[in-house]
């Protein structure tokens, strides 16, 4: 039997440990009570935000709908004017119609406009973009110096959806005037020429 | 034995100590083997020195040098020799047992103080668990999921909200791109040469009102754009702005992507709706074009400015699929008004300011019978005569070849072969086959010799101003 009693005896040891531990949870509480009480706070602020983003949906919703319905309107006409200039397919019996009405409506007799012969080739992609494909077209015209030009000016329009046509282009001019050479200064000049034309379509889905 | 642990036992049991007078214990310590007070102890060198002067007086007839001094004393009776265990008080008694019994007790209270804590700190982290641990869902929704359902409620709103912003940017665009057709064709009129003055002032009007009704729409696509597409969002780790609004935009997309999923049907309201969704994802996905018009200064453009044209065309170029497509071929084709009036600028500035007036019968000059015009080769032949007063006829084809040389809007031309005759009018003319190519913008020709300075204007009238046909 020893005369002083150990430190280190078995009793002092659990009451360490149990020191430990009790330290160790009380820190660990600690610092998770921060994280826990700092998630609740974020909860609430976010849930304000929400209900703050909420109302500005709400109060954008109603202009957004009612620009929507006309827009719809506009797209809607748009897609149409769109149809004639790209159609889906070659359509050669409407753009033979739309000529016949542009020549109609500029043959006059103080300045005649005929269309000779009109004449339509094979289809086939174009090189600007896979996604066209081109029409030839080709016409011979008698007409007079203005509608000459008029014509011209036609072609360089065509595709606008301010006035809707078949999307088009000249590939080349053959022009001679028949009554001795070209007078600029005279619009009823009689001019013959022969135009070799692109009209473009939307490429074709299935490959016929 | 004796029960009361502070009162002395008998000899033979030991380890507890009694009490000393005063009540505090001394501590252990051996005693003899009988313990009482006829123990004799220890006799130490003092003693022992004093006994031998006892038994040298005892020799002596019991004098010494004090007796001597001071007389016999009178024999006294030895004190009763004070015992250990007097001085010390009673024995203490010490008792195993109950040291043992008392550590015990210590050691099991120690046990339960420990399992105690242990429980404690169990029951600290399973309540944070239970509540800091999003999957633990079985006590119902704890802080954690809270938290979390908080922030996927904010990023859905946001998203909603971009959503809706979007999808009316793009619909602004499209009408920006219907607007931008009526733009073109005005401003075809107003740099037609063959426009009246009316029209073109007709057409400037109609412009300035279109360029206002376009900037409207492209400032509120603007004011859009500038909106920040993610909102701040809690999280462990910082978020950079940027990758903020990448996350945004690809929540964007991802609500798209499921939106036009689900849309289904062929009526035409849903294939406007697709239409629409396929069109903010492709605006979604080009940050460029965004960027673009978000930096734009549209307060310093005015209808007709390059500037203000450049952003148009770019606007067109990323329209609908059909638009955009419209515009490659509109912006490939050639404009053939311009090339003839080119053409005849180059003639009418340098060779023949009379040019195409009806003046050649009379005055000569030069005129054309036939043009020719390739797209696809770029190039432009015409057909004609000239005819001089004077024998310089081929000057005067000389200076046409080098007026169309230092054209900027043609290239390429090569004449080498010269003939003319002279008729009965007493003028000389000679037949002209040109060909040559159209020119870009971007090319430029090197023209050393000045058209002008060798016309035959100089020293023939006769080109210059219509006089009567010296015939």
């Amino acid at each position: 039997m020893r005369n002083s009693v150990s430190i280190l005896r078995t009793s002092n040891v659990y009451f360490a440990m149990a020191f430990v531990v009790l330290a160790s949870a009380l820190a660990y509480g600690i610092l998770q009570a921060r994280v826990l009480t700092n998630e609740k706070r974020a909860s609430e602020d976010n849930g304000r935000r929400a209900q703050e983003k909420a109302a500005a949906y709400a109060a954008e919703e109603e202009s957004f709908k009612t620009y929507s319905e006309e827009h719809s309107k506009r797209q809607e006409e748009a897609s149409r004017k769109l149809v004639a200039i790209l159609p889906p397919d070659e359509n050669y019996t409407d753009l033979t119609r739309a000529i016949d009405d542009y020549f109609a409506a500029h043959d006059s007799t103080s300045n005649p406009m005929f269309l000779s012969s009109l004449r339509y080739g094979k289809g086939a992609s174009a090189a600007v973009s896979p996604n066209l494909s081109v029409l030839p077209v080709t016409m011979n015209i008698e007409g007079t110096r203005d509608n000459f030009f008029k014509f011209l000016d036609y072609v360089r329009d065509s595709g606008s959806l301010a006035s809707p046509s078949r999307l088009m282009e000249i590939n080349s001019i053959q022009l001679n005037f028949p009554e001795g050479g070209e007078v600029i200064t005279n619009p009823q000049q009689k001019i013959n020429f022969t135009l070799d034309m692109n009209g473009y379509y939307l490429q074709p889905k299935v490959q016929r | 034995m004796n029960e009361d642990p502070k009162t002395p036992n008998s000899p033979q049991e030991s380890g507890v100590s009694a009490p000393a007078e005063g009540g505090a214990e001394k501590g252990v310590f051996k005693l003899g083997a009988n313990g009482d007070k006829t123990s004799a102890p220890k006799t130490s060198f003092l003693q022992k020195l004093v006994r031998s002067g006892d038994k040298r007086e005892e020799e002596q007839g019991g004098e010494n040098q004090f007796t001597k001094l001071f007389g016999a004393q009178d024999e006294f009776a030895p004190a009763d020799a004070a015992s250990i265990s007097q001085l010390l008080g009673p024995k203490p008694v010490f008792v195993q047992k109950t040291y043992i019994e008392q550590e015990q007790k210590r050691r099991k209270a120690a046990k339960n103080v420990f399992t105690l804590s242990v429980i404690m700190a169990l029951a600290v982290y399973g309540f944070f668990y239970s509540q800091l641990n999003a999957d633990f869902t079985y006590l119902g929704q704890n802080a954690a999921s809270e938290f979390e359902s908080s922030n996927a409620l904010l990023e859905r709103k946001q998203t909603e909200l971009n959503n809706l912003r979007y999808r009316k940017a793009v619909m602004f665009l499209d009408d920006t791109n219907g607007e931008i057709s009526s733009y073109q064709i005005h401003k075809d009129i107003i740099n037609s040469q063959r426009s009246s003055a009316a029209e073109k002032e007709q057409a400037q009007t109609a412009l300035e009102e279109t360029g206002e009704r376009i900037k409207v729409m492209l400032a509120q696509v603007q004011a859009i754009l500038n909106e920040s597409m993610g909102v701040d969002v809690y999280s462990p780790e910082p978020v950079a702005p940027d990758e903020r609004e990448a996350y945004f935009e690809q929540l964007l997309r991802d609500s798209l992507v499921q939106t036009r999923a689900a849309a289904s049907g062929s009526d035409s309201r849903n294939r406007e709706m697709l239409r629409i969704i396929d069109n903010v994802i492709r605006f979604i996905d080009n940050r460029s074009f965004r960027d673009t018009l978000r930096m734009q200064d549209l307060g310093k453009m005015a209808a007709g400015d390059q500037e203000f044209d450049v952003l148009l065309a770019r606007i067109r170029a990323q329209g609908t699929d059909e638009l955009a497509l419209i515009n490659k071929v509109q912006t490939a084709r050639l404009d053939w008004t311009s090339v003839i009036n080119n053409i005849h600028e180059a003639v009418i500035g340098n060779v023949d300011n009379v040019y195409g007036r009806g003046f050649f019968q009379e005055n000569g000059g030069f005129l054309f019978n036939s043009y020719g015009f390739d797209a696809k080769t770029r190039r432009i032949s015409i057909s004609g005569v000239t005819k001089t007063p004077n024998t310089k006829t081929f000057t005067g084809i000389s200076n046409l070849l080098e007026a169309i040389k230092c054209s900027p809007h043609f290239k390429d031309i090569d004449f080498r072969s010269f003939a003319k005759s002279k008729d009965e009018g007493g003028f000389y003319s000679s037949s002209v086959n040109l060909e040559f190519a159209l020119q870009d913008e971007s090319e430029t020709e090197q023209c050393d010799r000045n058209p002008r300075a060798n016309s035959p204007s100089a020293t023939n009238p006769a080109i210059d101003e219509p006089t009567v046909n010296p015939s």
